[in-house]
């Protein structure tokens, strides 16, 4: 059942990101990537990972991306000011790259035994991909440190950082 | 799994077609007639059976409900254009994603307690989400799209205005409404409504109420009550209903983002507005108001505070009576939030993002850090 999900919205993530390079209109490309985090929460979901599934829709979808449109339609380009990029074949040149790094990854991966163990061996809790078990691993108990308590404050310390930047620029004078 | 299913559909028809789209209709007729009697105007109350619009008395009018389907009738049967300039396509698809989204919220909402039928039993919620809540933001974020490409698609700058102010306006407001319920979610301990809902009122290990100084249940509502002010503000916002409604605001943008909709079309947009103030009271009531459940009763029966007495009632009729209270507490909640539409002047835009990021946001910060000393403490 994992598995026909998987392909399921692995399809359509491919397809849609691809769709997103293709669009010349940029409101197009914009959905098309929307769509495809759709595709990705889903895959998420089917991993039993709910929380991340729920997130990636809220944060990127519904929130980041609502920003880009919200650019984009400030902007008002208008046809005439579309990509006039044209298919060159020495665009298949990093395709044909990426295509067999990707092999290579994919056959590695699947030959290695350790990989194969730890798929075997893999137990997962029960309550895998909740809330709860998300912010254990953050905050831990009230006796305890969780696993990420550390990364998780200095990646807070580093987005206030970014927003004092972003405050700053906007405000020459303070 | 086969009974699973069955259910799963059964409820899923019974919220979607018995009660939030019936009700969202209703209310299109209600916000009419209301709008009148607060303006002293008679409003609408043509629309009749009998064919005969001048003999008042020889009318039939259902109450006025028959404006219902004749606004519906009005609009599938208006001439549908589509616009010339503009983007096509993405005109077409826009009141779709403002309508659809909302629908997915009903999902996790508990309209009941848990009943038996045939030897059946199911709890009243179509899926018990741990992540519950956050779908809701999640969904609710999404129908900005619906408005955004409605008013870019139009190649209008009434509509582009419209869109970019809701766009703006939306962005701002899931914030605070994100903010405002962390209070309850600290109280109660998780994201999930169906816990929420027995949080709010349920019995002690040894089988006494849990209730606050020995009489109040414990309802978001009494523990929460500036949080629930916050919510109400935030929320009316984030529906663009007036006193928040600048992304239409009639007397500067003509119609805002869906001036260039008509028929069905625009039909989607109004009705979204409706399914949204349905799902607003829905929320509300399952985080502030307790959710399905009467006051003081509980699985078994009544057990009254002050120890005065008690009275067991069958089980599975506890279940349809909590579905009721439900239903009418939802019912009276979208009508203080239409009464709040006729009775406050619009702001003007400026006013509104300052209200919410310099006001209802410290605010908000400000209740989740004196909720979490609270709690700590006790």
């Amino acid at each position: 059942m994992g598995v026909y999900i998987f392909y399921l919205f692995g399809t359509g993530l491919i397809a849609t990101s691809i769709v997103a390079i293709l669009m010349k209109n940029p409101v197009h490309s914009v959905l098309s990537v929307v769509s495809s985090f759709f595709f990705l929460a889903g895959i998420y979901a089917g991993l039993s990972m709910q929380f991340l599934a729920v997130i990636q829709i809220l944060v990127y979808a519904g929130a980041i991306m609502v920003l880009f449109i919200f650019i984009i339609m400030l902007f008002d380009l208008q046809k005439s000011e579309y990509s006039k990029d044209r298919f060159l074949w020495r665009d298949l040149v990093p395709l044909a790259l990426i295509l067999i790094t990707a092999a290579g990854f994919i056959s590695a991966i699947s030959r290695s035994e350790s990989i194969k163990n730890y798929v075997a061996n893999a137990k997962l809790p029960s309550n895998f991909g909740s809330v709860s078990a998300v912010s254990f691993e953050f905050f831990g108990t009230s006796n305890s440190v969780g696993r990420f308590s550390f990364l998780f404050e200095v990646i807070s310390i580093l987005l206030l950082s970014a927003i004092v930047g972003a405050v700053v620029l906007a405000k020459r004078k303070l | 799994m086969v009974e699973l299913i069955i259910w799963t559909i059964i409820k899923i028809l019974f919220i979607l077609f018995f009660v939030t789209l019936p009700l969202a209709g209703v209310l299109t007729v209600v916000d009419r007639r209301e709008s009148s009697m607060i303006q002293d105007r008679i409003g609408p109350n043509r629309a009749n059976l009998s064919g005969d619009v001048w003999d008042l008395s020889k009318r039939w009018r259902f109450l006025g409900l028959l404006h219902l389907l004749a606004d519906g009738i009005k609009m599938i049967f208006k001439e549908d254009y589509s616009i010339k300039s503009g983007n096509r396509w993405i005109h077409t698809f826009a009141p779709i994603l403002a309508f659809f989204p909302g629908l997915v919220i009903l999902s996790i909402i508990p309209f009941g307690g848990n009943v038996t039928v045939f030897g059946s039993s199911t709890n009243l919620q179509i899926a018990s989400f741990d992540s519950g809540m956050l779908l809701a933001f999640a969904f609710s974020s999404i129908a900005v799209y619906g408005i955004t490409l409605a008013g870019w698609s139009s190649n209008n700058k009434f509509s582009l205005l419209g869109g970019v102010r809701a766009t703006s306006q939306m962005l701002s407001y899931e914030v605070v409404l994100g903010l405002t319920l962390m209070g309850i979610f600290m109280i109660y301990g998780t994201l999930e409504l169906n816990t929420i809902v027995q949080g709010q009122q349920s019995l002690k290990v040894d089988g006494t109420p849990d209730l606050l100084f020995g009489f109040l249940p414990k309802w978001g509502i009494f523990l929460q009550p500036f949080a629930m002010l916050l919510y109400v503000a935030a929320a009316t916002a984030e529906t663009k209903r007036a006193p928040f409604d600048v992304p239409e605001a009639e007397s500067e943008l003509v119609s805002g983002f869906f001036t260039e909709y008509g028929s069905m079309k625009m039909g989607m947009f109004l009705f979204a507005e409706y399914a949204e103030v349905v799902i607003f009271s829905m929320i509300f009531t399952t985080l502030f108001l307790g959710g399905y459940h009467v006051p003081y009763l509980y699985d078994s029966g009544f057990i009254l505070p002050f120890g005065w007495g008690s009275l067991s009632i069958n089980p599975t009729l506890v279940g349809f009576i909590q579905m009721l209270t439900f239903l009418l507490k939802v019912i009276i909640v979208a009508w203080g939030h239409l009464v709040i539409r006729w009775t406050l002047p619009r702001f003007r835009y400026d006013q509104v993002l300052r209200l919410g990021w310099k006001m209802l946001l410290p605010l908000a910060l400000a209740n989740i850090i004196i909720t979490a000393i609270v709690l700590s403490f006790i």
